[in-house]
């Protein structure tokens, strides 16, 4: 299925910022979460030994990464339908 | 600190291979996910020549390379973290921290090189029938597993000290 010109696409800017956006989130939000749930959530409230905290707040940051990466394959997958629809050329 | 000096049970060269661990956490994770983006990457550029729309959908096989590196990234501080000299680090926990960095070391290679093979194939394959995306993304879900499960065992490796 050829698609002629660019008439169901997105602006090419648009498709840039929707990807940096998204894989700058899927970097660093995993990370902060590691260091924020540590420092805040289970050493701070909490007080948990320190092996047990590094353990869950692993935990917590991988399934944030899980969380993250499963959005943006949400968007990817459902980009076809948002963007424009084709336009009829006489 | 009471102790003073390295005793039996925590020799001198005891945090070597808990240094060793957390580098070959990073290190080999690393290559896998090198591997992995450079081989989806190339399968990316052929397929955008043609059908440039895709390339938000293709991205995914790199973004599934990049979190193999943040496993090994996460295993590699955890072991840092708990890295210490020699009269409270006991050659145990060397071996155990060594034990667990190889472990998600080398499932992440593993993983890496899968990932890089399948999204290599999978984007071409998409550009030309766009149903192959579902399974193109079950099948990196798949082979991403295999480094969860390095990352599962090297917590729990982890753990244990």
């Amino acid at each position: 299925m050829m698609i002629e010109g660019r008439a169901n696409e997105l602006p090419d800017f648009q498709v840039f910022q929707t990807v940096i956006k998204y894989c700058l989130f899927i970097i660093i939000v995993p990370v902060l979460s590691f260091f924020f749930v540590k420092s805040l959530v289970f050493d701070g409230v909490l007080r948990l030994e320190p092996v047990t905290s590094s353990v869950y707040s692993a935990i917590v940051a991988v399934v944030v990464l899980h969380v993250t990466l499963g959005m943006y394959i949400f968007r990817a997958y459902n980009e076809a339908e948002k963007a424009p629809k084709p336009v009829k050329k006489d | 600190m009471s102790a003073s000096g390295p005793t039996v049970e925590s020799p001198i060269y005891g945090p070597f291979f808990g240094v060793m661990g957390a580098a070959s956490a990073i290190i080999f994770s690393a290559l896998g996910a090198a591997y992995g983006t450079a081989k989806s990457g190339t399968g990316i550029a052929a397929m955008s020549v043609m059908r440039p729309e895709l390339i938000m959908k293709s991205i995914i096989p790199v973004v599934m390379a990049g979190i193999i590196a943040i496993y090994g990234l996460v295993v590699a501080v955890l072991i840092a973290g708990s890295l210490e000299s020699p009269p409270t680090y006991t050659l145990f926990r060397g071996f155990i921290h060594l034990g667990a960095g190889l472990a998600v070391g080398f499932s992440g290679l593993a993983a890496g090189f899968a990932i890089g093979i399948v999204g290599d194939a999978g984007v071409r394959g998409t550009a030309q029938q766009p149903r192959l995306f579902v399974g193109m993304i079950l099948i990196l879900i798949f082979a991403e597993v295999l480094g969860l499960y390095g990352l599962i065992v090297a917590i729990y490796l982890y753990t244990k000290q």
